[in-house]
């Protein structure tokens, strides 16, 4: 029973680690961090490997705000000129 | 005006009346499903009487009015005879006073928006409303619709832009277009929503969330078809996954392939959603179908009319695409697939304008203009959406092939993700199911609908101090011709236009003025002394223009050196002869 889980557990790894596989070799070493699917393979593995564990609200909100403040960081300035504070 | 007025109240209140009356007979028996029908046969029945107006020369107050009159004394008739006059009502689900405000700010947020913007966005002044401006002066369809290459596109938004001008005569309303297709992007994610198992809190979450979306918020205050398309995308995706007969998903298709052609490329992915459901939903049985399939060819043959009309004028349905005559200055739009597109076009996006690096506007150029809610909650929400059940995996399934096939048929420009701006309502019900299964994320969601909301009062292209400016204009004066330099004075009621100003501020629909009563004569001449002539003809005694081709530029220097015109300003001229 856990070997047929383990096999079950590798093949839904196979995708994010690909996915982080693939940013890993296209990303330059400044943007690696940033890059939103960079953020979702790790929280996917993460969920592959954690799921039903009660931390994983918890990752899953910190993934979100890390995205957003990305996000955020490179959209705010055009904000604040639009709505003429700059 | 008081007239006008009378006219547009009778009309639009005939014209929902006519869309419940009509949907009786054809209810599927879930409120929501019938709410989102209800809309869209409002839809069709507006686009079907300015049609009709159009063509038969009656498009004016009374010629739609009076018909309108008509019909709501006959269905009020028709209620008090059966002796249960009732007045329609739709069934609002029930929500939370926080959600009800929400959605009551985020509407009134838009009337003030749409009572203050003005047409102003350059594919809107060049080649969309110059035709609405035409129609309404004419008082039909005329052949004359100005000279930029891409004024032969289909016209199905414009129909409905035009139902909200030509009763004032007047454009302070034509943004109430686009409110009509938020409307319906607001109902049909709500509907796939309660599809997907959401609560009607939820439910209404999602599509709060997708109607922010800034891109999409934008492009239907700004005039352009691209979030009506995308909006009957996702109502097209509502009624298959709700459940109504095929027939309306043909109708919803009808109006989308008229409103925009890019609304076809998406229907790989709605057939893939029709036939994995073909199982799970069925039609309600025991009904005429006669009732479904008659409003679905009407929407047919509703969008496909300007197929049919450029057919018959140019001898190619899709005329200025694919004819041989090519347009100099402009990049033409791609005809048929092409991998590289496809390619160009997801690297783009996924790379770099999902960050969307540059300030919110209609355009979206070089950005997605998703918002950062989708950004930050989205992707991780529909991961866990996928994950959980069946039905989301379906949705996303049809989803992703029709934002494929989308791109695939788009040109890679700045501006090729305006085509897809159905996709946000995806990520948008995810992040709602989201909500309702992790608490905490609604922090981070909040936060994001409080930055849309921010992000989404003025765009970029229609900067704060612009905005103030147009606020503080009268209503009946009020337009963006001041920031193009396009102001012409009050007294003159003629004017020629010379040339196909195909990049930047052509703008020719600011010249009609707001009211429209402006006379513009396209002057296509091809030498000067044709110029001469033409002008003559049309009898102006001033000229805008906006030369752009080689050739056009040296007639217009022809005809000042030989004294037929003296330059002004900013592409203005008095004729001297």
């Amino acid at each position: 029973m856990t070997h047929d889980i383990d096999k079950g557990k590798v093949r839904a790894l196979f995708l994010p680690v690909a996915l982080l596989a693939w940013r890993a070799c296209v990303d330059p070493l400044d943007h690696f961090w940033r890059d939103w699917l960079v953020v979702l393979s790790i929280y996917w593995i993460i969920v592959v490997l954690r799921a039903g564990s009660p931390t994983l609200p918890v990752v899953r909100v910190t993934a979100m705000a890390f995205l957003f403040a990305v996000y955020v960081q490179g959209q705010f300035p055009h904000t604040l000129t639009v709505l003429g504070f700059r | 005006m008081i007239s006008g007025l009378f006219w547009l109240v009778a009309a639009n209140v005939a014209a929902a009346w006519g869309a419940l009356a009509l949907i009786e007979r054809s209810r599927t028996g879930k409120p929501d499903v019938d709410t989102l029908l209800c809309l869209l046969l409002r839809i069709g029945l507006i686009s079907a009487a300015v049609l009709v107006a159009g063509l038969t020369r009656t498009l004016t107050p009374q010629g739609i009015g009076v018909p309108s009159l008509i019909l709501l004394v006959c269905l009020i008739g028709l209620e008090v005879r059966r002796r249960r006059f009732r007045m329609p009502r739709f069934q609002l689900p029930r929500t939370t006073v926080l959600l009800c405000g929400a959605t009551a700010l985020l509407l009134l947020r838009f009337l003030v928006q749409a009572w203050v913007f003005t047409p102003h966005v350059g594919d809107a002044v060049n080649y969309y409303l110059p035709k609405v401006a035409e129609w309404v002066q004419r008082g039909g369809f005329d052949r004359e619709m100005g000279t930029h290459p891409y004024v032969t596109y289909p016209a199905g938004f414009e129909l409905v832009e035009t139902w909200w001008v030509v009763f004032l005569h007047h454009d302070v309303l034509i943004e109430m277009a686009g409110a009509e297709f938020l409307a319906i992007a607001f109902s049909a994610t709500y509907v796939l929503g309660k599809r997907l198992g959401l609560s009607p809190n939820g439910a209404i979450v999602a599509a709060l969330l997708y109607v922010l979306t800034p891109g999409f918020y934008f492009s239907a205050l700004s005039c352009l078809n691209d979030a009506p398309a995308a909006a009957l995308v996702v109502a097209t995706a509502a009624v298959v996954a709700g459940g109504a007969p095929l027939a309306w998903a043909v109708f919803a298709a009808g109006l989308g392939i008229g409103i925009k052609p890019t609304y076809a490329y998406a229907i790989p992915g709605l057939a893939v959603l029709g036939w994995m459901l073909r199982q799970e939903v069925r039609a309600t049985p025991g009904r005429s179908a006669w009732w479904d399939r008659g409003p679905a060819a009407a929407a047919l043959l509703l969008g496909g009319s300007w197929y049919f009309r450029n057919w018959i004028w140019y001898g190619n349905p899709i005329y200025p695409l694919g004819s041989s005559q090519s347009v100099p200055g402009i990049s033409a739009p791609q005809v048929g697939p092409r991998i590289s597109s496809l390619w160009d076009n997801v690297s783009d996006l996924i790379n770099w304008r999902i960050y969307d690096a540059h300030a919110y506007g209609p355009l979206v150029d070089h950005s997605a203009g998703w918002g950062v809610a989708l950004f930050a909650c989205g992707a991780i929400a529909l991961l866990d959406s996928i994950r959980d059940a069946r039905a989301w995996r379906i949705l996303s399934v049809s989803f992703f092939v029709s934002l494929g096939s989308i791109l695939l048929f788009s040109i890679h420009d700045p501006w090729c993700l305006k085509y897809v701006f159905f996709f946000p309502a995806l990520p948008c019900l995810a992040m709602a199911r989201e909500a309702q299964v992790c608490r905490p994320v609604v922090i981070v969601i909040l936060a994001g609908a409080a930055y849309l909301f921010l992000g989404t009062f003025v765009s970029f292209d229609l900067s704060l101090g612009e905005f103030r400016r147009l606020a503080g204009q009268s209503w009946v004066e009020r337009s963006a011709a001041a920031r193009f330099h396009l102001e012409v004075p009050k007294e003159i009621l003629e004017l020629g236009y010379f040339g196909t100003r195909l990049q930047g501020h052509g703008d020719t629909y600011l010249l009609y003025g707001p009211n429209m009563s402006r006379r513009i004569h396209f002057l296509r001449a091809k030498d000067g002394d044709e110029l001469r002539h033409l002008i003559r003809l049309a009898g102006v005694r001033r000229v805008y223009a906006s030369p752009t081709l080689p050739s056009e530029l040296r007639v217009l220097k022809e005809c000042v050196r030989f004294g037929v015109l003296r330059p002004l300003q900013d592409g203005f001229f008095s004729v001297e002869e």
